[in-house]
């Protein structure tokens, strides 16, 4: 039986894969971009762990330490993406129902749904984080039986999550009143990226950039030297592999006992709750499914009290009257539609408290980077256009989350989009309108705000401003555009569908465009802005700024090709 | 009744006109050359089995599909030169009212003006008359997703005839109304046709919706039009005189398990 479960599963992935609704250039271009992503993840870790290396006497703790923070934040990401990832495959999936009235044994269920669960959440972490640790090994000059001893390792690691993840979620649909599992969702995501961020501040990462922030080499060797915490697994993981790394003995066959041991006996255990209390979670998630949530309950306590403001039907009638025989925009009508509809939607408020705490986590952490850089490591060149890049990445993920998604999301209701009297560039067109205004104005307020920080001179805070502009522009039309290249009109959960095979090909994409931009502005940037500061300018040429010019004039290009391509795409399905 | 011969009984001209229609999945052909012709102002039925081809051909007609092969022309407008003008002729109803349910009924209906570039005033006009048509007025402030499923159906009919269609295409129009919804909507089809000259295009199960509203039935069965004509047509057609529009369409549409086999097989290319 749970080889049938599994084996249906993989068949629908085939048969997903082999779909002519699908471009026959999927894959390939999934593993070429890939290919290159990960190569370019190799080089930069490579070059901070060869760094790393050549800060002495303390090099190899240094490496030591900023893979104990690799693990850390991998283990907190599958934590996170584990508990979304069992929720659905355990409680909200739309098969359940099918599988739920047929007679198949509760264990095999559970495994076949474990599996699944671990792969699903796991497989970027694992594709995107061996680069990591194999560059860890490469520049540290390991052994072989490093990179075995590395896989040995990972498999117990990502299977721990979801073990933990099971039996929380079997605890909180069993425990809490149905209604409320979604708030209780929120509630631990929140509480994880918190963890998260605490863990790793507590780390001070910027502190190991910068050696001379020590008072003394004991102090930094102490702080080196810590372990974390017994407890956690990726400090387990760090026992059994260091000593391989720097081929200074055997693993610590303890930690591995209980890397092996933990997720295994967490799994029986899960097993045997599930035999007894599944049914009676699966059922309350059920009634859960359907009634309000904390956060609706707000939303339709907000719609009440805001009547009056908004005008009911006859102040809306009376204002189309008023209009008299202009003809309402079509554009306008979808943009408002799309803005109406996500207010209105409550499950995606917590989402944006996420995003007010990246943007408060990014200039927290940028003031902390602004020290380091007072040192040779990064130079105030390299601070400018590290924070340029990051600034563009927070764009690239914002837009991955919030937009990607937008086509996706119209689901059953796309028909009224296809059988209306507009085109679908004009539909996309409406929906990049609608949502590129938040995405600037986040880009902008990081970027002003983290210059002025920093106080850079005045050109360079208006150049960092025009360039995330011109990025914010062009990577909403491309996740608009590539989101209805990639659609999921059968999935409801903008989560999942932001981190679907197509929203990874955004997102690698989205970091190209970004890299290219600024690589085309550079010399111009830094030219102007040593002529800003008072100081030489650099040797630059007629060439280029006509490569700025075309580096600023390419994401308008992404953006219409975006467009057109999703429209293309669309249409092709039809 | 050979497709040639469709539109011999019509009394208006043909609002749809369909050309070699065709429609492939793959290797599947789902309609196959189809030919047909429903002319203004009447109530066109368009029957079948599970699986025959009508919604295909319902959604290449609102845009919904493209054609693989052939043409459709909705008041003369070519659908696939001209899809943006052929689809403001036109109003669709799906069988499941998916509609944005986080809008008000209000908003939804504005949307689909604001689609259709209505100018403000006319939008506020026949909002106005749809809401109190479809007996929606109370709701019109209302999030849609408070509203029950039949509620949910009456907000598509008054979005679809909001902009006033020439052709309304319909699929399954009576799934989710109560009693007084299938009153109230099957007289509306004859007003809509007999009274304001629309053509009203619908696929049907019910067959007691199809007997008492439509002037004219096409029976399709594997991707091709079988029958059509009026009902006394189809009667002589089938040899059931003085049957009614069930004995008639089992009658048309029975065939042996050899022939079943073989019609699926040529759909499937294995000829």
């Amino acid at each position: 039986m749970l080889s049938r479960l599994i084996g249906t599963k993989l068949r629908e992935m085939r048969g997903h894969l082999r779909s002519e609704e699908e471009s026959t250039l999927r894959a390939p271009l999934f593993f070429v971009l890939s290919a290159i992503f990960w190569a370019m993840l190799y080089r930069g870790s490579l070059w901070i762990v060869n760094q790393a290396v050549g800060i002495q006497p303390v090099g190899d703790l240094l490496v030591q330490k900023l893979l104990a923070i690799t693990f850390l934040v991998f283990l907190a990401l599958l934590t996170f993406s584990n508990i979304v990832t069992v929720f659905t495959t355990f409680y909200l999936s739309d098969d359940l129902q099918f599988l739920m009235s047929k007679p198949i044994p509760d264990d095999e269920l559970f495994t076949s749904r474990f599996l699944e669960s671990l792969s699903e959440s796991s497989w970027i972490v694992v594709v995107f984080g061996l680069p990591i640790f194999i560059a860890a090994g490469v520049g540290v000059g390991a052994p072989w039986g490093y990179y075995g001893m590395l896989g040995t390792t990972l498999i117990p690691f990502v299977a721990l999550p979801t073990a933990i993840a099971t039996l929380l979620a079997l605890a909180i649909t069993n425990l809490l009143e149905a209604t409320r599992t979604r708030d209780i969702l929120m509630f631990f995501g929140l509480i994880a990226f918190t963890g998260l961020f605490i863990a790793i501040r507590a780390y001070r990462p910027e502190r190991l950039l910068n050696p001379e922030s020590f008072e003394s080499i004991g102090q930094m060797l102490d702080l080196l030297s810590a372990p974390t915490s017994a407890y956690l697994p990726s400090e387990w993981c760090m026992q059994i592999l260091m000593p391989v790394l720097f081929n200074s003995g055997p693993p610590d066959y303890w930690d591995l006992g209980l890397l092996y041991s933990t997720p295994l006996a967490l799994y029986f255990i899960s097993a045997w709750c599930h035999r007894s209390l599944y049914e009676r979670g699966y059922s309350k998630a059920q009634e859960g499914r359907h009634g309000p949530s904390l956060l609706t309950n707000l939303r339709n306590w907000i719609f009440e009290r805001t009547e009056s403001l908004r005008g009911g039907l006859d102040e809306g009638v009376a204002s189309l009257r008023e209009k008299g025989d202009d003809a309402i925009s079509d554009l306008q009508q979808l943009v408002r539609k799309d803005q109406l509809v996500f207010l209105r939607d409550a499950s995606q408020w917590s989402q944006l408290l996420v995003v007010l705490a990246i943007m408060l986590i990014y200039l927290v952490n940028y003031k902390y980077f602004e020290i380091a850089s007072h040192q040779k490591l990064f130079g105030e060149v390299g601070l400018y256009y590290f924070n340029l890049a990051a600034c563009g990445f927070v764009v690239v993920a914002l837009a991955g989350r919030f937009l990607f998604p937008a086509v996706s999301l119209e689901g059953k209701n796309f028909w009224m989009i296809l059988q209306a009297p507009i085109s679908l560039e004009k539909f996309l067109t409406g929906k990049w309108l609608g949502a590129m205004t938040p995405v600037v104005v986040v880009g902008q307020f990081l970027i002003w705000t983290s210059n002025m920080l920093v106080q850079q001179n005045w050109f360079h805070c208006l150049m960092g401003s025009v360039i995330t502009l011109v990025i914010s522009i062009g990577i909403a039309a491309m996740a608009v555009g590539l989101g209805a290249v990639y659609p999921q009109f059968h999935n409801p959960n903008a989560a999942k569908i932001a981190s679907s095979f197509g929203a990874v090909i955004y997102m690698i994409l989205g970091m190209f465009v970004v890299l290219f931009v600024l690589a085309a502005t550079f010399h111009v940037t830094m030219h102007y802005g040593n002529l800003a500061s008072g100081e030489d300018g650099w040797n630059i040429g007629l060439v280029h700024h006509v490569v700025a010019l075309a580096g600023l004039l390419t994401p308008f290009g992404v953006a219409a090709v975006s467009i057109r391509l999703g429209a293309h795409a669309l249409r092709k399905r039809m | 009744m050979s497709d040639d011969s469709a539109s011999s009984s019509h009394t208006g001209q043909p609002r749809v006109v369909l050309r070699n229609l065709v429609k492939r999945y793959g290797d599947f052909t789902a309609v196959d050359h189809l030919n047909l012709e429903a002319p203004e102002g009447q109530v066109f039925g368009v029957l079948g089995p599970n699986g025959a081809g009508k919604t295909t051909t319902l959604r290449m007609i609102t845009g919904l599909l493209q054609p693989t092969e052939g043409t459709i022309l909705v008041d003369g407008i070519d659908m696939i030169e001209d899809p943006t003008a052929a689809k403001r002729q036109t109003g669709f109803i799906p069988d499941r009212p998916y509609v944005y349910d986080k809008l008000t009924a209000f908003e939804y209906l504005r949307f689909i003006g604001g689609l259709y570039h209505m100018s403000a005033d006319k939008i506020a006009e026949r909002i106005e008359d749809m809401l109190e048509l479809f007996e929606l007025a109370e709701w019109g402030d209302s999030l849609i997703e408070s509203f029950s499923h039949g509620m949910k159906q009456r907000l598509v009919f008054a979005g679809a005839l909001l902009p006033e269609p020439r052709l309304m295409v319909i699929d399954e129009p009576m799934v989710g109304l109560d009693p007084q919804g299938h009153h109230l909507v099957k007289q509306l089809f004859q007003d809509l046709a007999h009274e304001d000259g629309l053509t009203v295009l619908l696929s049907t199960h019910t067959l007691e919706v199809a007997e008492d509203v439509c002037d004219q039935i096409v029976i399709i069965n594997h991707g091709q039009i079988i029958a059509r004509g009026t009902l006394q047509e189809l009667r002589i057609e089938s040899g059931a005189d003085e049957g009614s529009l069930e004995e008639v369409f089992l009658a048309l549409t029975e065939e042996s398990d050899e022939e079943r086999a073989e019609a699926v097989a040529a759909r499937f290319g294995r000829d």
